[in-house]
């Protein structure tokens, strides 16, 4: 926001903060401000917000701060135990041995599954050959009965 | 970053090497330096005793366990911040978690109970006037959005350069300014009636 004199408030944030890193700039804002109001009423402001968030400068007796500490680690420990944890479930189950015979369940079922569908599929396939051979059958005797009616007209 | 002169004691790339080395003790020198100070920038985030203290603790968690992740590429203190901005982001996630679900029995922190209120041992090193405004300003940062209030944080309470939050948070430059200065009109107006 621009005011009458022609200083932003966004301006007057980068001098109260220090980030105007031109000096003549810096010193030609240091000198509106006292003949300012508008300007001077803006940094007044500023700084209060400046002072109210300043470092907290919160501190606790040694002993407090240990129990923070006994708090981290103990957390820290946590955590750890329970990656360890988490890895070793996970080379436990990938274990040479159990492994082994998981694959070798696993296949052994593929494979039992995997007969069972062909035995299905062939089994399937002789019951359509078996029909497909009846219906041929009916079709030959049709046949004959018809010969037969033309001949004996 | 010019506040980092008060740290004492050994240098942040040795313990973070013995860290890395696996040595244990590191890590609590490394808890020892910088607890305090993530205590105060976590309680300039949630302006709870609270909610800062377990946010802090969080924080200094991740900050062990993802050590190993810094390079030295940006400064420690970048890494830091980063660290504790995260945590703070899912923090604040949690929190609005629990709220639309009602479960507020698997918070990690549940099984940390403190045998103390931190309202009753602490030791603020600040004036009246400041205790009077600080109170104000809770109120105040509720009306800021995620965004406003990290850069707000690091800039007014940890006195970074625009540059350096730019770092931090991974945008740019001109955006920390937008965020800034949104934030710093919404708080002004907030505290307008404590300018007497």
């Amino acid at each position: 926001m621009k005011k009458e004199c022609g200083i932003t408030n966004e301006l007057l944030v980068d001098y109260i903060y220090g980030e105007i890193t031109d000096a003549a700039k810096g010193a030609e804002i240091k000198t509106h401000i006292k003949t300012c109001a508008s300007c001077a009423a803006e940094i007044k402001q500023l700084n209060l917000v400046k002072k109210a968030s300043g470092n907290a400068g919160i501190n606790f007796s040694a002993d407090i701060w240990g129990v923070h500490r006994q708090g981290i680690l103990r957390k820290l420990a946590k955590k750890e135990n329970a990656f360890r944890n988490l890895k070793e479930a996970f080379f436990s189950f990938f274990d040479v041995k159990i492994f082994g015979l998981a694959a070798v369940i696993l296949l052994m079922t593929g494979a039992g599954l995997q007969y069972y569908r062909v035995l299905k599929v062939l089994q399937e396939q002789k019951a359509i050959a078996g029909q497909m051979e009846l219906l041929q059958n009916f079709d030959i005797i049709e046949r004959l009965d018809f010969y037969e009616k033309i001949s004996k007209k | 970053m010019t506040h980092h002169k008060e740290q004492t004691g050994r240098e942040d790339t040795e313990i973070i090497a013995d860290i890395k080395a696996g040595k244990e003790l590191a890590v609590d020198e490394l808890i020892r330096k910088y607890q305090k100070h993530v205590y105060n920038t976590a309680y300039g985030l949630t302006l709870d005793y609270d909610e800062a203290w377990d946010v802090s603790q969080e924080a200094m968690v991740k900050l062990v366990r993802y050590i190993g992740s810094f390079r030295g590429d940006s400064s420690f203190w970048t890494f830091l911040y980063r660290v504790i901005m995260n945590t703070f982001y899912d923090h604040k996630r949690r929190q609005k978690v629990r709220a639309k679900t009602g479960n507020f029995t698997d918070y990690e922190d549940d099984d940390d109970k403190r045998p103390f209120e931190i309202k009753d041992v602490i030791d603020i090193e600040q004036d009246y006037e400041q205790k009077v405004l600080k109170e104000k300003l809770k109120g105040a940062l509720g009306l800021l959005t995620d965004t406003q209030k990290k850069v707000f944080v690091l800039k007014n309470t940890e006195g970074l350069k625009i540059r350096e939050v730019a770092a931090i948070l991974g945008i740019s430059d001109g955006t920390v300014k937008s965020h800034l200065n949104r934030a710093v009109d919404k708080i002004k107006k907030a505290l307008g009636g404590a300018d007497t």
